[in-house]
C-alpha cells in the first residue's frame, strides 16, 4: 500500500535545493524556517516582534528567500489552488444532505 | 496552513530583509517600532504613514495644495511635510558648537561629526527612496540664526514615496542622534573636566 503522505510535512521539510543538502542549511536558515514559514503553515499567528534579528544574518535571510522562492513558493501557490477548490467544493455539494418533508 | 497560503510570504521577507539591514546598522529601535506588523504586508505602507505622524519625535504634519502665480484660487492637494525634532539632535548640534568654539575639538573633528550625521542621513533615509521627485529631505542642524534644529521630509504625491522606509530611516537616525550625543559627552566632556583639574 502507497505510503501517504501528509502535504504540510512535506512543505515543512527542509529539502536539497540548489545542491544545498538540508543537513548544510545554516542555524540561521532554520531559525527563519521555524520561525516565520512553520509559524504560518501549522496556522500561528507571525509578528516582526516574534524574531530575533541577532539569530541570523542577512546572507541567512538571501539563502531562504530563495530557497523559499524556488521550493516552497510553487507549493504555497498549489496549495492556494486545492483549499480554494476544496473550499469551492463544499459550497456546492454540503457535506449534510438535508431532507424535507413534502406536504 | 491558511495564513500560510493567504499572505504575500515573499513579500514579507523583502521587508524583513530591510529591517535586518536597518538592525547590522544599529536600528535597534526602528526594529522595535515594528513588533506589532504581522505577516500580511498589505496594509504595510498605509499603516508606516500613520505611523510617521505618531512618531514621538514628530512635531507636525500637514498636506501640501497646489500653488498658483496668478491667482489665489486652493488648489488640490499635491503632497506631505512632516517635521521631526529631538533634544538630543538639538544637544547635539550645540555641544559641537560649543566644543569647537571653545577650541575642545579641532575644525577637522567639527566637520568630520557635523558630515558623520549628514552622511547617515543620506545613508539611512534619503538613499532608501526612489529618486523620481516623490520624496524631499531637508535637515536644519540649527546653524541658522533662529538655531532651529529639525529634519523635514516631504512626500509629493506625483513620485514614488516609500513610508515603511521613511519611518526606519527617521528611527535610526534619531536613534543614532542619542548614540552620538552620548559618545561626545563622554570623549569631550570628560575631557574637558580632567583638563579643569
Amino acid at each position: 500500500m502507497a505510503k501517504r503522505k501528509s502535504f504540510l510535512n512535506e512543505f515543512l521539510r527542509l529539502k536539497k535545493v540548489g545542491g544545498i543538502y538540508a543537513k548544510d542549511r545554516s542555524k540561521g536558515f532554520r531559525y527563519l524556517h521555524n520561525t516565520i514559514t512553520k509559524r504560518l503553515a501549522e496556522g500561528c499567528e507571525f509578528k516582526i516582534g516574534d524574531l530575533d534579528f541577532s539569530r541570523f544574518t542577512e546572507d541567512d535571510l538571501s539563502e531562504y528567500m530563495r530557497y523559499y522562492e524556488r521550493h516552497l513558493e510553487p507549493m504555497a501557490e498549489e496549495g492556494a489552488v486545492l483549499f480554494s477548490q476544496i473550499s469551492y467544493d463544499t459550497v456546492s455539494f454540503p457535506m449534510r444532505k438535508q431532507y424535507r418533508g413534502v406536504a | 496552513m491558511i495564513p500560510l497560503l493567504k499572505y504575500e510570504i515573499t513579500s514579507l521577507f523583502w521587508y524583513i530583509s530591510k529591517l535586518k539591514a536597518v538592525y547590522k546598522q544599529g536600528g535597534r529601535e526602528a526594529v522595535k517600532c515594528f513588533r506589532n506588523f504581522g505577516a500580511d504586508t498589505e496594509e504595510y505602507e498605509i499603516n508606516c504613514l500613520d505611523k510617521l505622524e505618531n512618531l514621538p519625535e514628530c512635531t507636525e504634519h500637514e498636506y501640501l495644495r497646489e500653488e498658483f502665480e496668478d491667482s489665489n484660487e486652493i488648489g488640490d492637494i499635491c503632497g506631505e511635510k512632516w517635521i521631526f525634532e529631538s533634544e538630543d539632535m538639538c544637544e547635539y548640534y550645540r555641544l559641537l558648537q560649543d566644543l569647537s568654539q571653545r577650541k575642545l575639538i579641532t575644525d577637522d573633528e567639527y566637520r568630520f561629526f557635523d558630515s558623520e550625521m549628514t552622511d547617515y542621513i543620506l545613508h539611512a533615509l534619503v538613499n532608501k527612496q526612489y529618486n523620481d521627485g516623490g520624496f524631499h529631505c531637508h535637515l536644519d542642524d540649527g546653524t541658522m540664526p533662529d538655531g532651529y534644529c529639525h529634519i523635514e521630509i516631504y512626500n509629493y504625491h506625483d513620485g514614488s514615496f516609500g513610508a515603511f522606509d521613511a519611518v526606519c530611516g527617521i528611527v535610526a537616525v534619531f536613534e543614532r542622534y542619542k548614540e552620538r550625543l552620548k559618545f561626545l559627552e563622554e570623549e569631550f566632556t570628560v575631557k574637558d573636566e580632567t583638563e579643569v583639574k
